[in-house]
């Protein structure tokens, strides 16, 4: 098992496993008890319009994705917030625009893509040292904002109605958390691509919640439990030479079904 | 004596269904208010317009002589428990805490010393001290309650607003809430929306009837012989004690 550790990629990729687990664990922990996994899913979808916009203007497309899905975000939370748009509408029609926006991108920039597909699905072997360095950074973000605004994070998501009352902003914590949720993404897509995503924020959060009495805790079990599982996912993809983001995943959801069999029994 | 909450001939319409219509009620400083009035009254809508979470679509409210949005500083709101997620991760000291604005201003997880005794004497005041560290989703919904009155009480409220806090009591449970209210009331206005008219007749000075009109405002003993026209079921029906909840309209 440690040959593998030798190669530079693979080092890099579990650098890649840890950083991308610090994001999902602490984002992850709010999209779940905020139950936002549909609106996140959507806001994950959106980025690949950012991704496109890279090719088209010849940028690193990971640089260009980060204002594209914090734009995206915004735009979701409040035209779902303060129009007369319900919140699923606004999340297929993001979801789907920016799908498109992307692919029209990559056509118009000559339709050439070589790593389209590792965007889409992610591939963690193939992270270079400069994207971490800016995934380092995002997770930095993250944890400021969670440790500055941990609190009101927590009161809005028990009750916003509440929290309002309570003289909290709540639409800028809640557009605030989106924006979380957009730089987690973007942290993310390298590691298991964009439309997988949504199961690396959403399981490692959803199974560390039956376990927890606080978000502090579920946040710690969340990312330690992500580390595990994506780097376990890591291994039995070189193993069995499976792409790595699918195995990351199908492992994830392994993991969730066990711990949900293992309630039910511990129930009765 | 001071008045507490001024509603002037307010409606509330949600989208184009009409909800409230011409209310017009006040409450001054000491009052228990029970509001009454069968499912899909208006009740909650009521509360949330007192609290400036809804705008109502016509007439005047003010709060601690403020408009809702400047005055809901010194309310206290209990809401409906139906509406919470019970497996939250979170533990009663959790919910308690975050009730003072103060307290959720600062950054970062941890709560300071003087924070925290404020929230156990809080929890002391509707005995539920020795469940400070409990998980909330293993508590009774009677005790979720009473974790939310403490909640609410940890601002320090000049008005308290309890929506249903008594649908998920047992009797003995039922009779210390009220003698718990009836201790508050001295510092406060109380209104509680509620199904139990023997509460009503026993602890309530007042009474509100809501049917998307309001059809009786006052004493609480003249208002009895109102019931029937709010609930538009025959008074025998609802008034023989124990609390019975009205489904839906009558003709
Ligand atoms: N958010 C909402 N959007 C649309 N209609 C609502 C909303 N909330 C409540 N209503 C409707 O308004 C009416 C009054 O509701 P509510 O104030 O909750 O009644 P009560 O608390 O007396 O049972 C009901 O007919 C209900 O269906
Ligand atoms: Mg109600």
């Amino acid at each position: 098992m440690f040959e593998m550790l030798q190669y530079q990629f693979m080092q890099n990729a579990v650098i890649a496993a840890f950083l991308v687990s610090i994001a999902c664990g602490i984002v992850g922990t709010y999209v779940v008890v905020k139950r936002i996994v549909a609106l996140s899913g959507g806001i994950a979808h959106t980025a690949f319009g950012g991704i496109g916009l890279g090719y088209l203007l010849n940028f690193d497309p990971i640089l260009t994705a980060i204002p594209w899905t914090i734009l995206s975000a915004l735009g979701i939370g409040t035209i779902s917030r303060e129009t007369g748009i319900s919140e699923d509408t606004s999340i297929g029609m993001f979801w789907a625009v920016g799908m498109a926006l992307g692919i029209l991108f990559i056509y118009i920039s000559s339709g050439y893509a070589p790593d389209l597909f590792s965007y889409l699905f992610g591939n963690i072997l193939t992270v270079p040292s400069g994207e971490l360095v800016l995934m380092g950074l995002m997770d930095v973000a993250i944890i400021i904002f969670a440790f500055f605004f941990y609190k009101k994070l927590e009161a809005v998501s028990f009750d916003e109605e509440f929290a309002k009352i309570s003289g909290i902003n709540t639409r800028f914590v809640y557009l605030l958390l989106l924006c979380m949720v957009a730089l987690s993404v973007v942290v993310m897509i390298k590691a298991v691509g964009i439309i997988l995503v949504i199961a690396l924020l959403a399981l490692p959060a959803a199974i560390a919640r039956k376990y927890t009495s606080s978000l502090l805790s579920m946040m710690g079990y969340a990312i330690i439990l992500s580390i595990i599982l994506s780097l376990g996912g890591l291994y039995l993809s070189y193993l069995f030479d499976l792409p790595s983001g699918t195995t990351i995943i199908l492992l994830l959801a392994c993991a969730f079904l066990l711990s949900s069999v293992q309630q039910k029994v511990a129930m009765n | 004596m001071e008045e507490v909450v001024e509603l002037k001939k307010v409606s509330f319409s949600y989208d184009s269904l009409p909800v409230l219509r011409d209310i017009t009620l006040s409450v001054k400083k000491g009052d228990l208010v029970g509001v009454i009035g069968p499912n899909g009254g208006g009740k909650t809508t009521l509360l949330k317009i007192i609290l400036g979470l809804l705008q109502p679509t016509k007439g005047k409210v003010s709060v601690f002589g403020k408009p809702p949005e400047t005055g809901r500083g010194k309310v206290g709101y209990v809401p409906q428990i139906s509406k919470f997620d019970r497996e939250f991760p979170i533990d009663v000291m959790g919910v308690v805490l975050s009730g003072k604005p103060g307290n959720i201003a600062r950054p970062g997880w941890a709560y300071g010393q003087e924070e925290k005794s404020s929230a156990i004497e809080a929890l002391e005041t509707v005995g539920m001290k020795e469940y400070a560290k409990r998980q909330i989703s293993k508590l009774s919904g009677g005790q979720i309650q009473r974790v939310l009155l403490a909640r609410a009480l940890m601002s320090e409220p000049g008005l308290l607003l309890l929506d249903e806090p008594i649908s998920s009591l047992d009797p003995d449970a039922q009779k210390s809430f009220y003698e718990l209210l009836g201790r508050l009331k001295e510092k406060m206005a109380i209104m509680i929306v509620t199904h139990d008219l023997t509460a009503v007749t026993e602890y309530m000075d007042k009474l509100a009837c809501l049917n998307g009109n309001l059809y009786y405002h006052g004493k609480t003993k003249e208002g009895i012989k109102h019931l029937e026209a709010t609930y538009q079921c025959p008074i025998e029906l609802i008034a023989h004690g124990t609390p019975h909840r009205v489904l839906r309209r009558h003709k």
